[in-house]
């Protein structure tokens, strides 16, 4: 008995092992769910493979130290968003979670900073089965991100979707602001500081990046901070124009047609006027109100508050907008008309165009 | 049956065995004493290490009060990590920070083993016993002599402040920074359990190294990248050092250099000149006297070898770029842009990734040329017109000379013109010697004329400086002469 209890023990062992081997999880889909933006998304490796490659040569580090140095092939999870309209620089968070119940949250620091790639191939060859359909590897972060056996991505939070409420217009704030001597090449021009201006106008945001877009299409990304620590040239060449002796001139901006300022935007009537189709009604010349709002952003309110700098203002439903001109009257003032509206609606020293909640 | 019985067993066992292999329960020749910590190996190395084990056949048996060890040379486990210098000395820190220093030079009788009972050890013969380091956790190895083109540099617009190679760093203190990495969850039947990872990050303050308050600094990279320092960490890799800033979570890899009241006017604000020049119609000539340093421009004004620039306004200190080299200086002036963006940050690279001036004066209808000596150094976008030595004179310049005044009678809007005198004699005789003296004298010359017969604006700038070697000068590493250029902006059409 004991023989052959002996004679069987390979047997036994053989088959625990195996048996030991074979209880991992087996991952038996071609596809993965992204799910966050509404209705869930099935994203299949097919699918991901139609997406520009990225292969990249990547060293992972694990919890002992040990290095493996291997070549990912498959596509960013950035191209992947896009095919959906969807940027992954608006995420905040998302969670990445495996088969197995291993899950992992992205911050915004690395979904803004870093490349995520979702993988199908490891070394030119596909995934080992039980790591399939996808591995994650984010470069320049630690493999505690380098998911295997990616079954999920759930988007936690959106980045806050920057709506426009409010357009100042920076003719009439400059008249709030100490303008100082600004020496640019050859000529001594006007300029404000940034901070008096935004200090002035009273206004705040979050967002450590300001938006800059001017009449060329430039369409820059400044820090916060340093944008504040700068001034706005606004008379002479190329103004209004954001320069600063602190700043290398190839940070300069010249031709501002407008900054964005969290929810706000502060606009410049005339590159506005440069850029934009001008309109004529009578001896009036300007731009379309709703082409200048649409340009700044401000466009889903059903009502508007044109306010003057001296605290006059009207309200002016969404559908009068197509028949009102902004324009510069005969003294410099900025100023609206409109044509099926009475002569109150016509407001000297415009300042400010908010959306009427 | 006996005999097929076990002749089964004896291949199923072999199965088993096969099997085993392949999923890692069987290891031969594996230490059977379970987890050897790793010993690392850092510093002024051109390849890290990390010692898990020692292979047998580097093995050797010696004696040592009563007891034999199986060891392997100390010497032979340096070579392996190549120091990046005969000249060095070694750190051995144990896990207790029980920390003893070798010279590179007596290691002959210095041995390292492993044991169960006290890890990795040192085994020092002919030092001292206090040098024998149980429980070693590392070893770096410090250079005891410069690393020019290897070595973290800290420099002001007039000053080489210091310079200090990763094992210099790695040897000396450093503050443990617990770095957030992140929370990962798993998820067993239903109930989540979090664990939150952190990095002990060895870092040291960038001012500390210095003993000085750093107000504004710009930290380099090894491929010309640039940071503008914002309370951030030196952070230190095996090595390299790299720059970290926990509040942003924004980093350079590789750190070469680190500029301490660094300016904000460029040898690429050329191009913004130029282009603001070219946009009021005005003509613009700029001049790049290849490796002339600000130093090299103020000795000359001081010691009366540039009596055309002594009397013309006084030039800016700016900043090049790194590398300070030919390619990636030009590549800054000619496109506006540091080697981040225009994508040159070496000799190696000739491509230019962003728009040069010559394209800007394209698009606004102006016509430009380019002067160059006999070689071709990037691609832009109006070919360069070379100019061999023809009359075999030993320098180019004074062809480069004829082909520019040519160049004026031509009309162009926009004319470059780069000479090279400067820089070749600077590396045959040094960056301050009569001859290289003697060469900016004949260039002030060239200047003055051209800029008497150039109507419009002159704008007059260096690809990078030079600095003394031995043997004569050199550039491309972080110090000021190599960093720091003259510019100067003049009127010309009006002198002479």
């Amino acid at each position: 008995m004991k023989m052959l209890r002996l004679r069987f023990l390979p047997v036994v062992l053989l088959v625990l092992m195996i048996t030991a081997v074979s209880t991992t999880v087996l991952a038996d889909s071609d596809s993965m769910i992204i799910s966050g933006f509404g209705e869930e998304i099935k994203i299949t490796v097919a699918e991901v493979k139609e997406l520009p490659v990225i292969e990249k040569t990547v060293v992972s580090v694990n919890s002992a130290g040990n290095k493996k140095e291997f070549t990912i092939t498959g596509a960013l999870l950035a191209d992947l968003l896009k095919q959906y309209g969807k940027s992954q620089q608006n995420l905040k968070a998302i969670r990445l979670i495996a088969g197995d119940g291993y899950e992992i949250d992205v911050d915004q620091s690395i979904l803004q900073q870093r490349d995520i790639i979702i993988g199908y191939l490891i070394d030119g060859k596909p995934i080992k089965e039980k790591y399939q359909p996808f591995r994650v590897v984010i470069p320049e972060e630690r493999a505690m991100y380098w998911l295997k056996n990616l079954i999920k991505i759930e988007v936690l939070d959106l980045a806050e979707t920057v709506e426009i409420d409010k357009v100042y217009f920076l003719e009439t704030a400059i008249s709030e602001v100490e303008q100082l001597d600004y020496t640019y090449y050859d000529s001594v021009d006007q300029a404000v500081k940034v901070a008096e201006l935004i200090e002035k106008l009273g206004i705040s945001t979050d967002l450590r990046t300001v938006r800059m877009l001017a009449s060329d299409g430039l369409d820059k990304d400044e820090e916060r901070d340093i944008f504040a620590g700068g001034y706005l040239k606004i008379s002479g060449d190329y103004a209004p124009m954001f320069l600063s002796p602190d700043l290398p001139k190839g940070m300069f901006v010249k031709d501002l047609l407008l900054f964005n300022y969290g929810q706000n935007a502060i606009c410049s009537l005339n590159n506005m006027l440069k850029t934009l189709n001008q309109v004529t009604v009578g001896d009036i010349t300007g731009v379309n109100i709703a082409d200048l709002l649409s340009q700044t952003g401000l466009t889903t309110a059903e009502q508007y508050r044109f306010k003057a700098i001296d605290g006059y203002a009207v309200e002016v439903a969404a559908t009068e907008l197509d028949n009102g001109i902004i324009y510069f009257d005969q003294k410099g003032r900025v100023r609206t008309f409109f044509a099926n509206l009475p002569k109150n609606y016509s407001v000297k020293y415009l300042y400010l165009i908010e959306a009427v909640q | 049956m006996f005999l097929i019985l076990r002749w089964k067993q004896i291949v199923l066992v072999l199965i088993f065995f096969v099997l085993g292999l392949g999923t890692g329960l069987f290891w031969p020749g594996g230490d059977k004493s379970g987890y050897i910590p790793a010993l690392r190996l850092s510093g002024d190395v051109e390849k890290p290490l990390q010692v898990k084990e020692l292979t047998k056949n580097n093995l050797l048996n010696i004696e040592y009060r009563d007891s034999s060890y199986r060891v392997i040379r100390l010497k032979e486990l340096v070579e392996r990590a190549i120091p990046r210098s005969n000249n060095y000395e070694l750190v051995l820190i144990g896990e207790d920070g029980l920390t003893a220093c070798l010279a590179g030079t007596q290691l002959e009788e210095s041995y390292i083993y492993y044991s169960t009972s006290s890890g990795w050890s040192a085994l020092n013969l002919n030092h001292p016993i206090s040098s024998n380091i149980k429980q070693l956790e590392q070893i770096i190895i410090v250079s005891l002599e410069p690393l020019p083109d290897r070595t973290l540099s800290f420099i002001s617009p007039n000053e080489n402040i210091r310079q200090i190679s990763p094992g210099q760093l790695l040897k000396g203190a450093l503050t443990v920074y617990p770095y957030f990495e992140g929370a990962s969850t798993f998820k067993v039947e239903g109930v989540s359990y979090r664990t939150g990872i952190y990095t002990r990050r060895r870092l040291v303050k960038p001012g500390e190294l210095v003993e000085r308050e750093i107000k504004r600094s710009l930290i380099i990279g090894a491929k010309g990248e640039e940071i503008l320092d914002q309370g951030g960490f030196l952070e230190l890799g095996d090595n390299q050092v790299n720059y970290f800033n926990p509040a942003s979570g924004k980093g350079l890899k590789n750190v070469r250099g680190i500029i301490l009241d660094a300016p904000v006017a460029r040898n690429s604000d050329a191009f913004h000149d130029a282009l603001y020049y070219l946009e009021q119609d005005q003509r613009v000539l700029i001049i790049m006297l290849d490796g002339f340093g600000f130093h090299q421009y103020k000795y000359a004004l001081e010691n009366g070898y540039a009596p055309f620039l002594v009397g013309t306004k006084r030039a800016n200190r700016v900043l090049s770029v790194f590398q300070p080299v030919t390619n990636a200086g030009l590549a800054a002036v000619l496109t506006g842009t540091g080697p981040e963006n225009n994508g040159v940050y070496s000799r190696k690279q000739k491509e230019l990734q962003s728009d040069d001036i010559f394209q800007k004066a394209e698009e606004m209808g102006k016509r430009s040329a380019y002067i160059e000596g006999h070689i071709k150094i990037l691609n832009t976008t109006v070919e360069p017109v070379l100019n061999p030595d023809v009359n075999q004179n030993g320098t180019t310049d004074d062809e480069i000379m004829a082909a520019g005044l040519a160049a004026i009678a031509e009309d162009y809007a926009l004319l470059f013109v780069h000479f090279h005198g400067i820089d070749d004699q600077g590396h045959h005789s040094g960056d301050l010697s009569s001859k290289t003296m003697e060469i900016v004298r004949v260039t002030d010359a060239y200047l003055q004329e051209l800029v008497a017969v150039w109507p419009g604006q002159v704008i007059i700038t260096a690809d990078h400086g030079m600095h003394q070697t031995t043997s004569g000068g050199s550039h491309g590493i972080v110090c000021y002469q190599d960093l720091f250029v003259p510019y100067l902006i003049i009127e010309g059409g009006k002198q002479g």
